[in-house]
């Protein structure tokens, strides 16, 4: 790799620290510790290579550095360990991001979390995404905040309700001049607060059984499902099986009734199982578990069931929060979110611990292969 | 009064699950239960007269073939295990109202209406100071006004930029270049009609907290200037000599991952029992080691993982200053970080230090 024979210019990545420490009179071990994402990585190596990264500026070049420490290192060593350190994420030639741009703090987080691509395409990648989103409620607004603060350029969003004063309670973008509003208009409205340059396709409809997918979907990059009505299995089994074959992911978001902070199930072709499977699963996982419920309806307001299901902005935040984590790992083209495919999990809310069950593919489906 | 004249309502949110012989209760919304040994062929549809009307004694005449002393026996169990709720108050038309949710969710921790009311009024009258209002501050801010909570007070000095924007929230294009505490303020009043106590101040010593109106309840600290270890170290201190509850937040610049523990000062580790444990093992860790110090360095930041964060941090607040008993705490006695390679959190668990100095 010739960047070297170049001359180049370095520097230590903003989100990693280093330390050294003396082994033996000869040689030191040096710690490189990601800050971002907590990860470790050491070397042992001649003292005098520390001193020669403790002034890489990211302006002054290899050959000055050299120069004015004047010291000897076997040129093909050195040439090997700054490669291995640039390889493994510590050692950067300097970017030129406006550090108070909008969005330079995640592209420095980026840097650190999607190994093999430079952070600026990782970031691009994310403003270059259309999402569409059935279902604006807690869970479908939250994600859509959150892609919309990280840049996500264009969302569609799908949902046919309207605001009333128990949104309140957890939809972040509930306004009191907004009652009555749809929620799309009102959601519309607020991301276009967020960032005015966002583009924001409202559509007033409910996901149903006939629902023609073909004008809505094709065109996204990635699907979030959070329409709970009539029941979240029944939106997702439908919208899985058509992307499946456009190839398009499509996330199951978590933290509906009865999975208040859960995490959710994504669904990428040729990667994770599919919806059907899922089902199949749960089926029969849960074939004996037969549930008997009382109602006790309020007279207050027509959906709200007295003692029946809670939940708080906090916990849908939770659902969101990690979604879009997942979400975003996902569009910049990093690897950590493949650990937790074919999984749900639960958050705890008493034990601060997330609770895992695998729900593996079937044996035999026709929907994802095999 | 004696059970049999009392009156209960099986909980919506509890499903009944006949498996032979046993009958499973499960809350659905923390998702925990447990099971009985229950022959009775009956007792779902006994246990479904409970309607929050009719007492157990009326209960009871309907199933003749049931002795009233072990129904009683069985409804006091229900009871303490949070399947069967005491009503011995009505709700506030207007709390049902707006809050459906939010008393469904107290309802798991509290046995009677009457308890959930009390709750009610100490958490929306409990006083909140918030220390910093960034990537976690906001979040968390924002989840407690959800929450019906009224007198919060914030505590910062910045002002909003467009950097802030992709992880912090209340903060829009139109809020650049106004202080932080002015445009959550009207953001709120805007949105809910309730305001804040803003206090433009970096908080930089315990005497900063002398000039608030009132002591207040609970502190949260979500400000990182110019450590975390150092405003932890203020709030703690100043929250150590008044006996007040605190959270140290986590999710900031250099530690994003992070989920700080809640503080009962005298009933849970708290800082300096954290301390005792931890500085061996930073120390260990860094035995003869120099950290090489670097100008001009900027610290990355994403969003959604500052908000996991702030959204348990919020969660756990809540349940602290609507008086959940500390028995459905989360993050007492540990602190969570949450690891970005499996997407999974781990604890570190610190139990208090009898004989710490600051907080026993």
């Amino acid at each position: 790799m010739d960047a070297f024979t170049l001359n180049p210019v370095l520097k230590i990545k903003d989100s990693v620290d280093v330390y050294v420490s003396m082994t033996e009179t000869d040689v030191c071990t040096i710690q490189f510790y990601h800050i971002n994402t907590r990860q470790k990585l050491s070397i042992q190596i001649d003292p005098a290579f520390s001193e020669l990264l403790s002034v890489f500026d990211g302006i002054h070049s290899l050959s000055t550095h050299l120069e004015r420490l004047d010291f000897e290192l076997d040129a093909d060593e050195l040439k090997s360990t700054l490669q291995y350190l640039i390889d493994n994420g510590v050692l950067e030639h300097p970017s030129h991001i406006d550090q108070n741009s909008r969005y330079s703090r995640q592209i420095n987080f980026l840097s650190d979390w999607i190994f093999g691509v430079p952070a600026e395409v990782a970031h691009k990648r994310i403003l270059d995404t259309h999402c569409v989103i059935f279902g604006i409620g807690a869970i479908g607004s939250s994600i859509a905040i959150s892609l919309a603060r990280a840049g996500v350029s264009k969302l569609t969003l799908v949902d046919n309700k309207k605001l009333e004063q128990h949104s309140s309670e957890r939809h972040p973008y509930f306004s009191k001049s907004e009652l009555g509003q749809p929620k799309v208009h009102a959601l519309k409205r607020y991301l276009l607060r967020i960032n005015s340059e966002i583009d924001v396709i409202g559509i007033q409809d409910k996901l149903l059984p006939l629902t023609d997918l073909s004008g809505l979907v094709d065109d996204a990059s990635l699907v979030v499902n959070t329409a709970d009505e009539p029941y979240i299995g029944h939106t997702s089994a439908k919208l899985g099986r058509y992307l499946w074959r456009k190839n398009i992911p499509l996330y199951v978001a978590g933290g509906f009734d009865a999975h208040l902070m859960s995490t959710g199930d994504f669904y990428i072709p040729g990667e994770s199982n599919c919806v059907d499977c899922s089902t199949n699963f749960f089926t029969v996982a849960l074939a004996d578990w037969k549930p008997s419920y009382k109602i006790h309806e309020s007279s207050i307001t027509k959906t709200h069931v007295i003692g029946g299901s809670g939940g708080l902005y906090s916990m849908s935040l939770f659902s969101a929060s990690y979604g879009c984590v997942q979400l975003l790992n996902y569009i910049a083209g990093g690897n950590a979110y493949k650990s937790r495919l074919s999984k749900r999990g639960e958050f705890m809310t008493g034990k601060g611990e997330i609770e895992w069950i695998e729900i593996p593919a079937r044996d035999v489906c026709d929907v994802c292969g095999k | 009064m004696s059970v049999e004249n009392k009156v209960y309502r099986l909980r919506s949110c509890i499903a009944l699950v006949r498996r032979g012989a046993l009958i499973e209760f499960f809350d659905s919304n923390l998702r925990v239960g447990f099971s009985l040994d229950l022959k009775y062929s009956n007792i779902v549809e006994l246990l479904q007269q409970f309607d929050g009307l009719m007492t157990v004694a009326s209960i009871g005449a309907l199933y003749p073939e049931v002795l009233l002393n072990e129904l009683s026996d069985l409804v006091e169990f229900l009871h303490s295990k949070y399947v069967l709720i005491e009503i011995d108050e009505e709700y506030e038309q207007s709390s049902l109202h707006s809050f459906p949710r939010l008393i469904n969710t107290l309802e798991s921790y509290f046995h009677s209406t009457s308890a959930i009311n009390n709750s009610l009024r100490k958490g929306w009258s409990g006083n909140v100071l918030i220390v910093g209002l960034g990537a976690v501050g906001t979040w968390v801010l924002h989840s407690l006004v959800k929450a019906g909570v009224k007198n919060i007070t914030v505590m910062d000095d910045d002002i909003v930029e467009e950097s802030n924007l992709h992880r912090q929230d209340l903060f829009f294009e139109a809020d650049i270049g106004t202080p932080k505490v002015s445009a959550a303020y009207n953001n709120i009043k805007t949105s809910y009609g309730t305001g804040l106590y803003t206090y433009i101040k970096k908080m930089q010593s315990v005497e900063d907290f002398e000039q608030l109106p009132c002591i207040p309840d609970m502190i949260i600290n979500c400000a990182d200037y110019p450590s975390v270890d150092h405003t932890s170290k203020i709030v703690s201190d100043f929250c150590l000599k008044n006996r007040i509850s605190h959270i140290i937040g986590g999710g900031y610049n250099l530690h994003l991952t992070l989920v700080g523990q809640v503080v009962i000062p005298g009933v849970t580790a708290c800082f300096h029992c954290f301390d005792k444990v931890l500085t061996p093992i930073n120390a260990a860790e860094l035995f003869g080691v120099k950290k090489l110090n670097r100008k001009y360095r900027k610290i990355g930041s994403l969003g959604p993982l500052c908000s996991i964060s702030a959204s348990i941090t919020a969660t756990e607040a809540i349940k602290l200053i609507f008086g959940v008993p500390l028995e459905f705490m989360g993050v007492i006695n540990k602190r969570l970080e949450f690891n970005l390679k499996d997407f999974d959190f781990g604890a570190f668990s610190v139990q208090r230090n009898v004989d710490c100095e600051y907080c026993s």
